[in-house]
């Protein structure tokens, strides 16, 4: 029989590795240095959260990752569907295009510095590049999966070209686009760290490479867990999101004619 | 009375594709005739230019030759039963009403008496993934009979349904377009469901596909279900005769 592991037993594996390492590191002062204590990393990040410093960094990085995704998902999506309705357009940029895909966000920074400064704007447009590329790939991806069945079926019912795009091609975009938002804010908050990490005053990239260049290691891993929560938290929104997907979608495609005969009650069967 | 008038005339049809550097021709000189009350199947093998010829009918394509006279509005029950996910099941099911714009207060009511026909009442709120792919089939069916078409284009149906559904809907949709007087046009590459359904057969065989038999079908109604129909004489000879037009052989 194949054993299955017990629901609490990440949460065992977890405290075991927080005592191994608390033991490893109390008795090697060289892995003290390079990996700090637990307990150290906890009193950093307590000590950090309550003076407001790692709240403040947070919250600017969220910001600029929040932005940068939103912006990345509108531009990427617009430009996926535009190569994905013509051909023409789609052959043309192509090759321009994979280039843009196969260059490390990390490359474009210099260029991005000197376009829009070091403040908050190199951030956004960071994070707005690395949630652009993923939302073009997957927004065509969306549309190429798009049923042309449905078309047909939609035009025999006589349908018109807007009422297509609204009840068929709308929300199967939208539904291909809400199952690639995770990959997107992933890389959102990865091009916003990198802009702070390249050059700013605030921010967790900032608050980061601050602390490693005074070696001071629990507060570059109480940083690391602002990122990772910061990461949930979008993980939570777009889970959201996507377990209500049905309902999100309905209301474009269903109009309010429908909703409103659906009200006629029951009793007149 | 409206019904009464519907027909469908289909004379001389030929259909070609061209392209920048090949002409493929897919039907050639098809001829059907079909009146209110009756039911066509059309058989052939797959790609033989069945789903052309229903295109042609339903307006989607234009023949290169021949003449297309339809009279009466047309339902369509595609092969997939094309239920768009984001909609509940009744909503999928007022969908063409939604489009063409349609009293949608009667035919709320009218919605939920057919669900409650098919017992599907309880799934009214629905989401298509959420049920059997055989209930899906049945929603499909009743969004095409929610439009009170004069003509119902069935592009094969039930390919995707189990055997026990396949049998309760052929009984289903042969019981309503008889006693509705609608025309169905039902294109499949099943012979025991062509003969069990319809009034007229036509075999579609041949590259491009050209009509090889047609005949009036002639089977009382006792044995007009996938199991009866196979103690019927009739149907054995006539089965036999489809099955070595479509190049089978028995």
């Amino acid at each position: 029989m194949k054993y299955i592991p017990h629901r609490s037993s990440p949460l065992l594996l977890f405290i075991i590795l927080l005592g191994l390492w608390e033991a490893t590191t109390s008795q090697s002062p060289r892995l003290h240095f390079l990996f700090a204590a637990p307990t150290e990393i906890w009193a950093s990040l307590i000590r950090n959260t309550v003076n407001g410093s790692l709240l403040f960094d947070a919250l600017i990085t969220g910001f600029e990752a929040l932005v940068g995704f939103v912006f990345g998902i509108i531009f990427g999506s617009f430009v996926g569907f535009i190569l994905w309705y013509s051909p023409f357009m789609s052959r043309l940029l192509r090759p321009y295009l994979i280039i843009l895909g196969a260059v490390p966000i990390f490359a474009f920074a210099p260029m991005i510095i000197i376009w829009f400064g070091i403040g908050l704007n190199m951030k956004i447009a960071m994070a707005t590049l690395g949630a652009f590329l993923v939302a073009l790939t997957q927004a065509q991806e969306g549309a190429n999966s798009i049923n042309l069945e449905e078309f047909r079926l939609l035009k025999i019912f006589g349908a018109t070209r807007i009422q297509i795009f609204q009840k068929t091609m709308l929300p199967s975009l939208l539904s291909w686009l809400l199952t690639s938002m995770k990959l997107c804010s992933g890389f959102a908050l990865l091009g916003a760290f990198i802009g702070e990490y390249i050059s700013s005053d605030k921010g967790l990239g900032h608050f980061m490479i601050r602390a490693g260049s005074l070696y001071d290691m629990p507060s570059v891993f109480a940083g690391s867990i602002y990122l990772v929560m910061i990461a949930l938290l979008f993980n939570l929104f777009i889970d959201f999101f996507n377990k209500n997907k049905e309902i999100f979608i309905s209301h474009i495609s269903v109009g309010e004619a429908v909703k409103q005969a659906l009200k006629t009650p029951r009793s007149k069967l | 009375m409206q019904n009464n008038q519907s027909s469908i005339k289909i004379e001389n049809v030929y259909k070609q594709f061209s392209s920048n550097k090949t002409e493929l021709l897919v039907l050639k000189n098809i001829s059907l005739n079909v009146e209110a009350g009756q039911i066509l199947a059309i058989i052939g093998k797959s790609g033989s230019g069945k789903t052309t010829l229903l295109n042609i009918i339903s307006g989607l394509e234009e023949s290169t030759a021949g003449k297309v006279i339809i009279q009466g509005k047309i339902g369509y029950v595609p092969q997939k039963d094309l239920l768009l996910p984001w909609r509940t099941l009744i909503e999928n099911i007022l969908l063409p009403a939604e489009i063409q714009k349609l009293d949608l207060k009667s035919l709320v009511i009218k919605a939920r008496k057919l669900l409650q026909r098919n017992g599907l009442t309880q799934f009214e709120k629905t989401y298509p993934s959420e049920i059997s792919g055989g209930m899906r089939q049945k929603v499909s069916l009743i969004r095409a009979l929610l439009q009170d078409s004069n003509i119902i284009l069935f592009d094969e149906p039930f390919s995707a349904v189990d055997f026990d559904a396949r049998l309760q809907l052929v009984k289903e949709v042969r019981s309503y377009i008889t006693s509705a007087k609608k025309i169905a046009i039902f294109v499949t590459h099943n012979i025991e469901e062509a003969i069990a359904i319809s009034d007229k057969l036509v075999v579609l065989s041949g590259s491009p596909a050209q009509i090889v038999f047609q005949t009036n079908i002639d089977i009382s109604n006792e044995f007009r279900d996938l199991i009866n129909l196979r103690k019927n004489v009739d149907f054995q000879k006539l089965f036999e005769k489809v099955w070595k037009l479509l190049g089978k052989g028995l």
